[in-house]
């Protein structure tokens, strides 16, 4: 922004420009109201911040209760792997994304099980059914979004989610579209927050373009 | 070059107050070599446990490791430098605390977690600020391939005086049998 040497600065209460004679000068705009030094700031209408909700055990997530937060110890000490249980042929997939920003999409039906390594394990892995998340290096990653495939239209399958602790978490989701997102995961200074979110797509493609994952990783070439 | 480190050997140990002109922060380096295979790497993760006179970690966030980065009185706080360092301030140390335990565990990944049998040349020092090596204790090989976890030395008040240990104790039930002991839920 170019720096006006000659504009008023009404932001600085406590200097002005003198005015020349005869000079005559609109009265400046009131200071915003916290930059008010003789009375306090008009306070807005106080939040109320939920408790950070820990995982002791077993965690369900629903709609009225959707977030989790790992401590510091689950969230980097062993791994992270989900399941499903339950009713149809329902498939996970993953869409995974770096701090430093690469993107991908972990998918059986891709045929892309795999994702960039540290310590030749890669960080988000499907085996088999199972996806594991490797925590060793979790302040590598910024966010995860859990995809579900093939779900049934009257029973609900379960996501389960199990930490080294052997705590778990939990969340129930139907066939609402052919892709369900089941659950966001963002590491927030080190610590996992896991959000139940249930919302459907017509592929993982298009679940992780809402989600604004730029799928610009590509898997190494199998021999 | 510090001629002058004291060696320690397992189970022997040195005094820090004699070693150290005035008790202040000393950097506790850890470092080592893993020998490569065809499978995934045995991720060496170094960490410190701060206990109480009963032994016990002062509480869950008293376990400092790369993502838990200091103690909540910030006495004891991970550094970067050989391999992994964590930093020990024995003069901001609160009375209550009796020893801080220096482990090293192999992470327990679900696909194939690692072990000490690929550990080589590990070593546990202790340096003054400027970086003199005052203690060291190169960790003899274990090719034990069971071992998971291990202490490799240990910190601790005798007395009025700031003493370290050589301990290099393995254990094969890993950072949760580590954990175990000093009552930290992991």
């Amino acid at each position: 922004m170019a720096f006006s040497r000659t504009a008023p600065r009404h932001e600085i209460t406590y200097l002005r420009r003198r005015p020349k004679m005869g000079e005559r000068v609109a009265p400046p705009p009131a200071a915003p109201p916290s930059l008010s030094l003789g009375r306090p700031a008009q306070q807005g209408p106080k939040v109320a911040l939920a408790p950070v909700q820990r995982v002791a055990g077993r965690a369900i997530l629903s709609a009225d209760a959707p977030t989790v937060t790992l401590d510091r110890r689950q969230s980097a000490i062993g791994s992270l792997a989900f399941d499903l249980f339950g009713a149809g042929d329902a498939a996970l997939s993953c869409a995974w994304e770096l701090v430093e920003g690469e993107a991908g999409l972990v998918s059986a039906a891709l045929n892309v099980r795999v994702s960039p390594q540290f310590g030749r394990r890669p960080i988000v892995q499907l085996r088999k059914d199972q996806l594991v998340v490797g925590l060793r290096h979790v302040r590598r990653l910024r966010r995860l979004l859990l995809l579900v495939s093939g779900l049934d239209e009257s029973k609900a399958t379960r996501l389960v989610g199990e930490l080294h602790d052997e705590g778990t978490i939990e969340s129930s989701h139907t066939a609402i579209a052919p892709v369900v997102a089941a659950l966001a995961v963002y590491q927030v200074d080190g610590e996992l927050v896991i959000r139940r979110e249930d919302f459907g797509f017509p592929s993982a493609e298009a679940a992780a373009a809402a989600y604004g994952f730029a799928l610009t990783w590509l898997p190494p070439v199998q021999r | 070059m510090s001629p002058a480190a004291v060696k320690l050997v397992r189970g022997s140990n040195a005094s820090l107050s004699e070693l150290l002109p005035i008790l202040g922060t000393v950097v506790v380096g850890f470092g080592w070599k893993v020998i490569e295979g065809k499978g995934p790497v045995a991720e060496v993760v170094p960490s410190a446990i701060v206990c109480d006179a009963a032994g016990l970690a002062l509480s869950d966030e008293h376990l400092v490791f790369f993502n838990q980065l200091a103690t909540p009185d910030g006495a004891v706080q991970y550094a970067e430098g050989d391999d992994e360092q964590i930093e020990v301030d024995l003069a901001a140390i609160p009375e209550g605390v009796d020893k801080i335990v220096f482990v090293v565990y192999a992470d327990p990944d679900l696909r194939q977690p690692g072990n000490f049998g690929a550990v080589r040349n590990a070593y546990f020092r202790v340096c003054d600020r400027s970086g003199s090596e005052l203690v060291r204790y190169d960790i003899e090989d274990s090719s034990d391939i069971d071992v998971t976890a291990m202490i490799f030395g240990e910190i601790y008040r005798h007395r009025d005086t700031w003493k370290v240990r050589a301990v290099g104790q393995g254990y094969k039930t890993g950072l949760k049998g580590v954990a175990r002991d000093f009552g930290v839920s992991i």
